[in-house]
């Protein structure tokens, strides 16, 4: 199953605007969206947004990349312009309505 | 008459409960017109509602009359064949809808299951011995043997995906309640493959499924898995706010 355009996006845009190449941006993000519970083929818009605020720049920070806020900034303006596609239906989703949640 | 008693409170609880989830969600199933409710309230029901009960008609201590029996053993196959199979179907649909493995392993799981409902309900309806019936079949020992893998199955993909949602409840990317849901469903699974296990491992070691211990592991895991079955689908609102309040806050924001 390919990856999210939300997932794909932040790679593309972590590779443009910052010194890492491209098995360096896609795994930094892969281990943002694994320390969130996310995953990279099912991750949407909004929860990358979150990523993008709460756990990216720490990751980044941590591999010297520098003006992290702008960057971060950046991509998560430009998030809004992604298309959210098809979703299938989650197993929260599911699991939310079983129990009347 | 300790264990006995045990095993008895614990038959009554599995099918008051899982028979009160199950119509519960074929309830929302009509509402909503959702498959995943649909196919695993149907396969508590018909486990639960139809199928135990039955078992436990078929094997009082003065068996029943042989048309009798033989009935009770045709349906009872038949619903734990459907039900069991529904366990694969649901999973499949809701863990893993996009991956071929997945697929496979469901569609093998649900051909297995029918299938020896299928002779189950051959064998209950053309053996010569009706007494006979009461004792272990080779059908049995594969309805079973796959019950065992649709509930392993189950218990590793829902306590995955309560691991997952345990980390996005501190981001507010996830409801702690439906976290803990999936921990529950994951523990009726294990429960559930506990109480069936010691039948399972009667046939294989031609043991005694009516032994003291036997009782005892049915009775104790057939009361944790209704216990973690109405707490998953029928929670009271003290549990409810429970794990609310003793979910962790979410976090701050930080960076830009």
């Amino acid at each position: 199953m390919p990856d999210s355009a939300a997932f794909e996006y932040a790679c593309g845009q972590l590779e443009a605007r910052t010194s890492l190449d491209r098995l360096a941006a896609r795994g930094t993000v892969r281990i943002a969206l694994k320390q969130a519970g996310l995953e990279a083929r099912s991750i949407t818009r909004e929860q990358m947004a979150v990523v993008l605020q709460r756990i990216l720049p720490a990751e980044l920070t941590s591999r010297g990349v520098e003006a992290v806020e702008e960057v971060c900034q950046a991509i998560l303006a430009g998030l809004r312009n992604v298309a959210s596609g098809p979703v299938s239906e989650t197993p929260d989703a599911v699991f939310k309505r079983l129990g009347g949640a | 008459m300790a264990i006995e008693l045990l095993v008895l409170t614990s038959a009554v609880a599995f099918v008051a409960v899982g028979a009160g989830v199950g119509a519960k969600l074929l309830w929302l199933a009509r509402r909503t017109r959702g498959f995943p409710e649909l196919v695993v309230g149907f396969s508590l029901f018909v486990l639960a509602g139809v199928a135990w009960p039955l078992l436990l008609f078929a094997s009082a201590p003065t068996p029943p009359p042989a048309p009798w029996l033989r009935a009770a053993l045709a349906v009872a196959a038949a619903g734990m064949a459907m039900g069991w199979a529904g366990v694969f179907l649901f999973t499949w649909r809701v863990f893993r809808p996009t991956h071929a493995w997945g697929r496979a392993l469901a569609v093998a799981g649900m051909a297995v299951e029918l299938a020896a409902g299928l002779a189950g309900v051959i064998r209950a309806v053309r053996l010569d011995d009706a007494l006979a019936l009461r004792s272990p079949s080779p059908s049995g020992f594969v309805l079973l043997l796959g019950a065992l893998c649709a509930y392993v199955w189950t218990a590793v993909e829902s306590f995955h995906y309560r691991a997952l949602l345990r980390r996005r409840v501190p981001l507010g990317l996830a409801d702690p309640l439906v976290a803990e849901r999936f921990g529950l469903w994951g523990w009726t699974s294990v429960f559930a493959a506990g109480s069936i296990a010691p039948a399972t491992w009667a046939m294989v070691t031609g043991g005694d499924p009516n032994s003291p211990l036997s009782h005892l592991v049915v009775g104790v895991c057939g009361l944790a898995s209704s216990a973690a079955l109405y707490l998953a689908f029928l929670p009271p609102a003290a549990y409810t706010r429970y794990v609310r309040e003793s979910a962790p806050a979410v976090a701050p924001e930080v960076g830009p």
